[in-house]
């Protein structure tokens, strides 16, 4: 478990430095979803707190968001199209929340995202 | 897995211990600044690593567009000489401001050196209210406006790059003597409130009047194109280029 939150930082710093936290969120939703449920309502404080630092954000205002984005997520488990809405709506908070600025980066970075969705994801359900 | 009960009593935990956080930052016991520092750092080594490997993919670049480069570069260098002595006579003039403004309440006298918190995403100065900037200022290199600062923390302080400016207007003047409103949209730099028969040319240089918390001479960039499109506007518009890129320089000022 260590292992898996060093590399999450690791992840979050680079993503820190390119643009919005994708990977770290996708990756750390994946890791909520391996902890007890009360161990994982709790790690969202954890998660809020990494963003708060990377982003330069206030931890209540993040931790506010990401309990409601974690109780979208653990009401519409099964509805990917509603949890891939969340996701988007809690990037796009992020970047205005962060004051980001558009870079080419952004695009590479989203590009790779989502070469890593459908090469991971969702080859899965066509095979 | 948990009951229906038992998820309550957690989402009832969790919101307790969210109110205890919004207490503590009430209370401003929240202190996140050395975990920031630290943060900042790290983002730094990030961004030379990233610099790195992506060096090689901007040589070939560069090698591609080398003749318009030299090119660019031959242009600017004439051009550059032909203003050294404006420049000179500029400097007089900024120096006899500075005097003057200093005497007045304001003090002009605090320069801050600092380096760019390097991120690619965020534009900060590593340098906060610890040594005493203040919203406002000016974020310069070299005597090139670069932005202005907006949110001042203890120890960091976020800067509105000039594209970015909207909110805010600066008055500038070109080097022919044209007076107009800087802004920014968000992706360029925008010299507007030009009357149309004011006399604009690619290449003019642009330089900042007394503002709020900005000095006059400041160079700002270069005209690198006039819309003139449609005659039935008073006013036209020019896009600024500017000579230095935040995102590049060691250092700046922070005045």
């Amino acid at each position: 478990m260590l292992t898996q939150i060093i590399w999450l930082l690791i992840i979050l710093s680079f993503e820190a430095t390119m643009g919005l936290p994708l990977f770290f969120m996708y990756l750390g939703d994946r890791f909520l979803g391996r902890l007890s449920e009360r161990l994982s309502l709790f790690a969202v404080f954890g998660i809020s707190l990494c963003l708060a630092i990377f982003y330069n954000l206030s931890w209540p205002i993040m931790s506010a968001i990401l309990l409601v984005w974690y109780f979208l997520r653990t009401a519409f488990t099964k509805q990917t199209p509603i949890y891939i809405i969340t996701f988007i709506i809690l990037q796009i908070s992020l970047f205005f929340l962060a004051s980001l600025t558009w870079h080419y980066f952004y695009l590479l970075h989203l590009a790779f995202f989502i070469w890593y969705l459908v090469k991971f994801n969702f080859r899965k359900y066509a095979s | 897995m948990l009951n229906g009960q038992g998820r309550l009593i957690n989402y009832l935990l969790a919101l307790l211990v969210l109110f205890v956080l919004f207490f503590l930052q009430f209370l401003n016991l929240l202190n996140l600044n050395g975990l920031r520092s630290f943060s900042n750092w790290w983002k730094g080594q990030n961004y030379l690593l990233l610099q790195k490997l992506t060096q090689p993919i901007w040589r070939i670049q560069n090698m591609w567009q080398l003749s318009a480069r030299l090119e660019d570069l031959q242009y600017r260098y004439s051009e550059a000489a032909a203003i050294v002595s404006q420049l000179q006579t500029l400097q007089q003039e900024n120096r006899e401001l500075r005097q003057m403004l200093e005497n007045t309440d304001r003090s002009y006298n605090q320069v801050v050196i600092s380096a760019p918190v390097i991120s690619f995403a965020q534009t900060l100065v590593a340098v906060g209210s610890d040594r005493g900037i203040q919203p406002g200022s000016a974020v310069l290199h070299q005597g090139t406006l670069l932005g202005l600062i907006d949110q001042v923390d203890d120890r960091q302080s976020s800067v509105v790059l000039l594209a970015q400016l909207r909110e805010r207007a600066l008055v500038v003047r070109t080097s022919q003597g044209v007076q107009g409103l800087l802004r920014g949209n968000g992706r360029e730099i925008l010299l507007t409130e030009i009357p149309s028969d004011a006399p604009l040319s690619e290449g003019d240089l642009v330089f900042t009047e007394t503002a709020p918390g900005v000095k006059a001479g400041f160079l700002v960039g270069r005209l690198a194109k006039v819309n003139r499109d449609n005659q039935a506007f008073a006013t036209q518009t020019a896009v600024v280029e500017q000579l230095v890129n935040f995102f590049e320089v060691a250092l700046v000022e922070v005045q």
